[in-house]
């Protein structure tokens, strides 16, 4: 592995575990995460900085999170299972401290939204997030809104 | 509290140094590697054997001129047909799946052709090369039978022969159908559901 790809990985290995929590089942984090560090690394020869770091590790590994077909499916059902059952357990976020709220609504999105809050949360604007996902800016402005207002309802218009 | 309240949160999650193990990754690179070298080395021997059954065909049929009945003849040139049929097929699985830098849209229209395009091919393959194949083996042994003894009757050896292979057809198709059924109609589904997601 060079250095500078080595380095890259390091700086951003908080951020590629994240996105590997919410994707994949915890015993597969780490197989995740080396899933994303490879396509980053196959990447990594055509990437000429035409966009930011940032961008160009969410597009990555947000394709490589989505589209990947080993144990995919099984794995998904899984997830939402888990997933399910500990949204109705933790219905009330009174005494969540704010990382718990984050995990808490996270897990209540689907991928495509929970990938926007990701990288609104990141300090993505709205022309990296058209990079990443592909969609117009206008939909992105719609859909952190409707994030926003559903946040706004869940976690501070009950309290 | 509002949602921007959570950037700090998760910029902190985000910023935060996880030990990386370099040599856990230079495996899975070299693992990767060997899988790509695999997969071309499969490619090419495919591609070498049809070259090989085809010169070798042509040599037999025009050259050596031996006394083979039209059913031999025709087996040969069929196997070298499907061969060449397999050898198109894996190429072109080979071209997909190395770009990782597209926007998700993409990627995931990509995916859903290559994994419809892959599951049409599972469903297909049976009566497309498999069941040919099938006939070809059937074709071609049954002319070399009739060759030597100048029975019409298979004995009890052919029979024998032709019930493996019937086992041997219907045991890959099965397992064709079912990775179509389980794997890949699923996978499918999933990514269809997220590119519905994406348009919403």
């Amino acid at each position: 592995m060079s250095e500078t790809f080595e380095l890259l990985i390091e700086a951003n290995s908080g951020r590629i575990r994240s996105i590997a929590r919410r994707y994949a089942n915890p015993d597969e984090v780490d197989d995740l995460c080396q899933e994303i560090s490879l396509a980053l690394w196959r990447s990594f020869a055509r990437f000429r900085s035409e966009s930011s770091v940032e961008t160009w590790l969410y597009r990555i590994a947000f394709n490589t999170a989505m589209t990947r077909v080993r144990k995919t499916v099984h794995e998904r059902k899984k997830i939402e299972t888990l997933r399910a059952s500990q949204l109705n357990n933790d219905s009330t976020p009174d005494g969540f401290s704010q990382a718990d709220i984050l995990e808490n609504f996270l897990d209540s999105l689907n991928d495509i939204d929970a990938t926007v809050l990701m990288m609104y949360l990141d300090g993505l604007t709205t022309d990296a997030m058209k990079q990443v996902l592909g969609i117009s800016g206008n939909a992105i402005n719609v859909r952190v809104n409707r994030i926003k207002d559903r946040f706004n309802t869940t976690y501070v218009d009950e309290r | 509290m509002n949602l921007d309240d959570l950037k700090k949160t998760w910029r902190e999650e985000m910023t935060t140094p996880i030990p990386v193990d370099s040599s856990a990754f230079t495996a899975t690179v070299n693992e990767a590697k060997e899988l790509d070298r695999q997969a071309r080395f499969g490619r090419n021997v495919i591609v070498v054997l049809s070259i090989v059954l085809t010169l070798l065909i042509l040599f037999v049929l025009f050259m050596i001129k031996p006394e083979m009945n039209l059913l031999q003849q025709i087996s040969m040139v069929a196997m070298t047909i499907l061969f060449w049929y397999l050898s198109v097929a894996m190429t072109r699985d080979l071209k997909t799946g190395k770009e990782e830098n597209w926007t998700l849209a993409t990627r995931l229209d990509i995916e859903i052709e290559k994994i419809g395009n892959q599951l049409s091919s599972y469903k297909s393959l049976p009566m497309r090369f498999l069941l040919p194949m099938f006939a070809v083996v059937v074709m071609g042994s049954y002319g070399g039978y009739y060759q030597r003894t100048g029975t019409l009757i298979p004995d009890a050896n052919l029979a024998f022969y032709y019930a493996g292979a019937i086992v041997i057809f219907c045991g890959t198709a099965w397992g064709y159908l079912n990775s179509a059924k389980k794997k890949l109609s699923p996978l499918l589904d999933k990514l269809l559901d997220l590119r519905r997601q994406l348009a919403v």
